[in-house]
């Protein structure tokens, strides 16, 4: 996994950017941008050659879900690693994700080891697929 | 009472027809089959008629409740002012909260790393002299890590933000809704309405935080976890 990686981090609320963003450089990851949600984020991912996408589901104009369905139906973006965070917490939701193609879902409030270990988790499967 | 009655004199009705077809007496049945069809539907009308009279007399009382015109008017209006206030007050109080964390861990990581210098300078001297030193340096860098790890607790504490202020939207949007359609029941009164189902809220797809459990609701990491091993992650 490349520390250096760029990542795209998707949440309508400035805060939880923040968080993520915090986080994600305690973990050795400096090299992330912010969108506020989907509609912003996909001119953004096809513009930007990004390398990993945290997402959130709720958000306005653009839904997360809606946006991991775009990627994956895009065929310069397809292949992009999509991590889901957010507080949409129904089964029928995190089978709809699974379903639309994310690579990894957590549920808010989470911890710094939970985002650390599914990151780690995500490149690690796509490593031994390579 | 008034559909057994009627139910009754079907019954007495159908007994006639039965007796006037078994003795040929068409015409007879004939305006048999039509009294027993007028009886069933006037029935229905005066029900109809009825429900209809209620109806519009529980809309005449709301026109003259007062407190009903002074929540559309002024209390929602009220309250969905609050809870915006809510919103800003707890999104400004995270902001400043991340601010001020995002400003000390650079300094906390700088004073762990000076201290680890300082002391490879040092054990290039005698240790003697320096023993206090030394133990100042240890207490330096161990608090000094452990002021780190407190200040991503703080980081990770203001999540509650973004938490809260999803529920908190969504009433206020739910409370827009009510008083939108308070406002025209009130002005629309006396007028029945016309019974259209209310438009869909916008298809959406996401419910926001759970606030309570739910059979449906996969609150834990860990269960999420365990339904997407189950579908193949």
């Amino acid at each position: 996994m490349d520390k250096g990686m760029k990542i795209l981090v998707v949440d309508d609320f400035s805060t939880m950017r923040r968080i993520i963003r915090n986080l994600l450089r305690d973990l050795g990851f400096n090299n992330a941008e912010e969108a506020d949600d989907g509609a912003t984020a996909l001119p953004m991912l096809k513009t930007g050659k990004f390398d990993f996408l945290i997402t959130d589901w709720n958000m306005p104009i653009m839904e997360g879900i809606d946006l991991v369905r775009a990627i994956r139906a895009d065929a310069d973006l397809r292949e992009l690693p999509i991590l889901m965070v957010t507080a949409e917490a129904r089964r029928e939701q995190i089978v709809a994700a699974a379903e639309a193609g994310v690579n990894g879902y957590i549920v808010k409030p989470f911890t710094a080891q939970t985002l650390e270990q599914k990151i780690a988790k995500i490149f690690e499967r796509l490593g031994a697929a390579a | 009472m008034a559909q057994t009655a009627v139910q009754m004199d079907s019954l007495a009705l159908a007994r006639r027809l039965v007796d006037a077809i078994e003795a040929g007496d068409s015409n007879h049945a004939d305006d048999l089959i039509k009294a027993l069809h007028d009886g069933r539907f006037d029935a229905l009308y005066q029900e109809i008629g009825k429900l209809t009279r209620d109806v519009h007399d529980t809309f005449a009382n709301l026109t003259g409740d007062e407190r009903l015109m002074s929540l559309a008017q002024h209390q929602m209006p009220d309250a969905r002012e609050r809870l915006r206030y809510v919103v800003e007050k707890t999104e400004e109080a995270a902001d400043r909260t991340l601010t001020a964390v995002e400003n000390m861990i650079p300094m906390s990581d700088n004073m762990v790393q000076q201290a680890g210098a300082l002391r490879t300078a040092l054990n290039s001297e005698r240790a003697d002299v320096h023993t206090q030193m030394h133990a100042f340096l240890d207490v330096v860098e161990s608090d000094g890590r452990k002021l780190r790890s407190s200040l991503s607790d703080v980081l990770m504490a203001q999540e509650y933000q973004d938490l809260t202020g999803q529920v908190i939207k969504r009433t206020i949007d739910l409370v827009g809704q009510v008083e939108e359609k308070l406002v025209e029941l009130v002005s629309a009164c006396g007028v029945v309405a016309s019974g259209a189902a209310p438009p869909a809220v916008s298809g959406a797809t996401s419910f926001g935080p759970a606030v309570r459990e739910d059979d449906n609701i996969i609150g834990r990491q860990a269960d999420v976890d365990e339904l997407l091993a189950n579908l193949g992650f």
